[in-house]
């Protein structure tokens, strides 16, 4: 498992962004002495280092120097200050990354996997990716694939996506503006249609591997995945 | 030299008359010789506008000052010309420099007040960011409903910040050369939430070949502010948010249209006010009145020309003509 070091002062974000990477198999740390973090750091020897700048006693700039001298592992920044200075303050001393507040889960796991992959290597990655089990169906979100008796099917990206957050937020209704979120598309932009012309993909390629009524639509709000092994 | 001849009016009376009055008494006593009157005359004359060129030398300081109130004094003759006249300099750096402590005093007194807003607008950042981690990819209806209200929450810092920014727009101001249609498309990128909430679809039709000199951050907050407006006053769902723009002869013609509620001929002319909120204000409030105002000014540091066209529930059309640089 990838080691990642999360140096930040506050504990609710450093708590939150520790729980979500363990979600996607990454080992995440959390620094609580803040007057010297290298003996945790050298102990650790992580493969990568989320930083914040604002932080008692040194800021994040004099870490990331400090790091600097013993070690080349991934640093992002994590910040609240969105000035050019800040961003190149933070690359000249040593930076890979950076990322402002307020962020979203997907952008640093996004950033992460991207300078694990680089550094590291994508067949170096000993991580796991996520996996969903449910009796004799399995998905693979990461991988597009539906697995069920030995067959597989793959799943469009956006189809992957819807699946991954019904599934996720099963047994409660996956809420409508919130998969319509996951696969907005950030360069051309979706229409009304888009949402409900995947899920009715996605059902057919369920019903291709014998899983019927497994997505429930519930009116005006969203999605449910009630799925049941059926013999 | 007119005012200093116009303050001594009097004093020219004064000698005028004393003249007359001297000649009229020999006159009038029988002594009547004209090479004398024509010699008392002269001699007063001459005395009278000796009198007046040492004056004028002695007081001219003060007089150039007076004749242009408008000039801030700077500089101080403390050493020349007659008592009065350094007195007079005297009393104005006297005054000069309580003003300048003063001002002194409000400049720093206004530099701290930017920088506790500026501290504390990146504070709250930190409470927002838990708020928005603890929230996100949640179907929950309640955390949604938080989530919505942590969007607003995170505007309102956005203006609070850009606003406090503009003053120091100069120092602030990074020119990139970058494609248009790159900057609306994070503009609307950074307003997904809203326009998924709200059920309207962006339409953007911008070409790839439209590159600007501007400044990347100010520009995308400037067109945030416009398409939040653009959504928030588009109630009706299903409906568009068209972006696009067209080039002419000089300039890039950038047009963000909406099909809402618009806005009343009456308040039209008013809406790049600060603080201006008018009908839609009062409907909405939500309004600050403030996203106008700092679009305005932004266009104007940047020199573009902004115009808004509205009508009654047919929509609102703003044009911002950008000029081309070569």
């Amino acid at each position: 498992m990838e080691k990642i070091l999360i140096i930040e002062d506050d504990k609710k974000i450093a708590t939150l962004l520790q729980d979500y990477l363990k979600k996607y198999n990454l080992n995440a740390h959390i620094t609580t002495d803040f007057d010297d973090i290298m003996p945790l750091f050298n102990e650790l020897s992580p493969h990568l280092v989320l930083l914040d700048i604002n932080l008692p006693k040194y800021d994040g700039y004099f870490w990331c120097r400090k790091i600097r001298e013993v070690s080349v592992c991934p640093i992002i920044f994590i910040s609240a200050r969105d000035g050019e200075l800040d961003q190149v303050m933070a690359l000249e001393n040593g930076a890979d990354d950076y990322i402002t507040k307020p962020f979203s889960y997907q952008v640093v796991i996004a950033k992460v996997r991207a300078q694990l992959r680089r550094v590291y290597g994508d067949f170096a990655n000993p991580y796991q990716e996520p996996e969903f089990h449910e009796g004799s169906l399995s998905f693979y979100p990461l991988k597009f694939t539906i697995e069920r008796a030995g067959k597989a099917i793959e799943l469009s990206k956006n189809e992957a996506k819807l699946l991954e957050v019904m599934w996720r937020s099963a047994p409660n209704v996956a809420n409508r503006d919130l998969l319509y979120e996951e696969i907005w598309d950030e360069i051309s932009f979706i229409d009304d249609n888009t949402l409900s012309v995947n899920v009715t993909r996605l059902r057919k390629k369920l019903l291709d591997l014998g899983v019927k009524d497994s997505i429930k639509s519930v009116r005006g709000y969203g999605y449910q995945w009630v799925y049941k092994e059926e013999s | 030299m007119r005012l200093f001849i116009r303050s001594h009016l009097s004093f020219l009376l004064y000698t005028l008359i004393l003249v007359l009055s001297t000649i009229a008494i020999f006159w009038l006593d029988g002594y009547k010789n004209h090479r004398l009157i024509l010699y008392v005359i002269f001699l007063w004359a001459v005395l009278t506008i000796l009198f007046l060129a040492v004056r004028y030398i002695a007081y001219r300081r003060v007089f150039e000052r007076l004749t242009h109130p408008d000039k801030i004094a700077s500089e101080f003759r403390l050493d020349e010309g007659s008592p009065f006249s350094q007195s007079f300099e005297l009393y104005l750096s006297k005054q000069y420099q309580a003003y300048q402590i003063d001002l002194q005093k409000w400049r720093a007194k206004d530099a701290d007040r930017n920088i506790f807003i500026n501290q504390w607008v990146h504070q709250m950042k930190t409470p927002v960011s838990v708020i928005e981690l603890m929230t996100q990819n949640q179907s929950d209806t309640i955390l949604r409903s938080i989530q919505e209200e942590t969007d607003k929450i995170q505007q309102g810092l956005d203006t609070v910040l850009y606003t406090s920014r503009l003053e120091t727009f100069e120092n602030d101001f990074v020119v990139e050369h970058i494609d248009l249609k790159t900057l609306v498309t994070e503009a609307v990128n950074d307003h997904k939430r809203l326009f998924i909430r709200q059920q309207l679809y962006p339409k953007v039709q911008i070409e790839d070949t439209i590159f600007l000199e501007t400044d990347k951050k100010w520009f995308i907050f400037l067109l945030g502010q416009l398409i939040s407006n653009a959504i928030k006053y588009s109630p009706q769902k299903g409906n568009t948010v068209e972006i696009s723009a067209v080039t002419s002869a000089t300039t890039y013609e950038l047009t963000i249209r909406d099909h809402g509620i618009g806005i009343e001929k009456a308040d039209l002319p008013r809406v790049f006010r600060p603080f201006f909120t008018g009908e839609n204000g009062r409907k909405f409030q939500q309004s600050t009145g403030m996203g106008l105002f700092l679009v305005s000014e932004i266009c104007k540091k940047l020199d573009y020309q902004l115009s808004i066209e509205s009508e009654i529930n047919v929509g609102t059309t703003i044009l911002i003509r950008i000029p081309i640089r070569n």
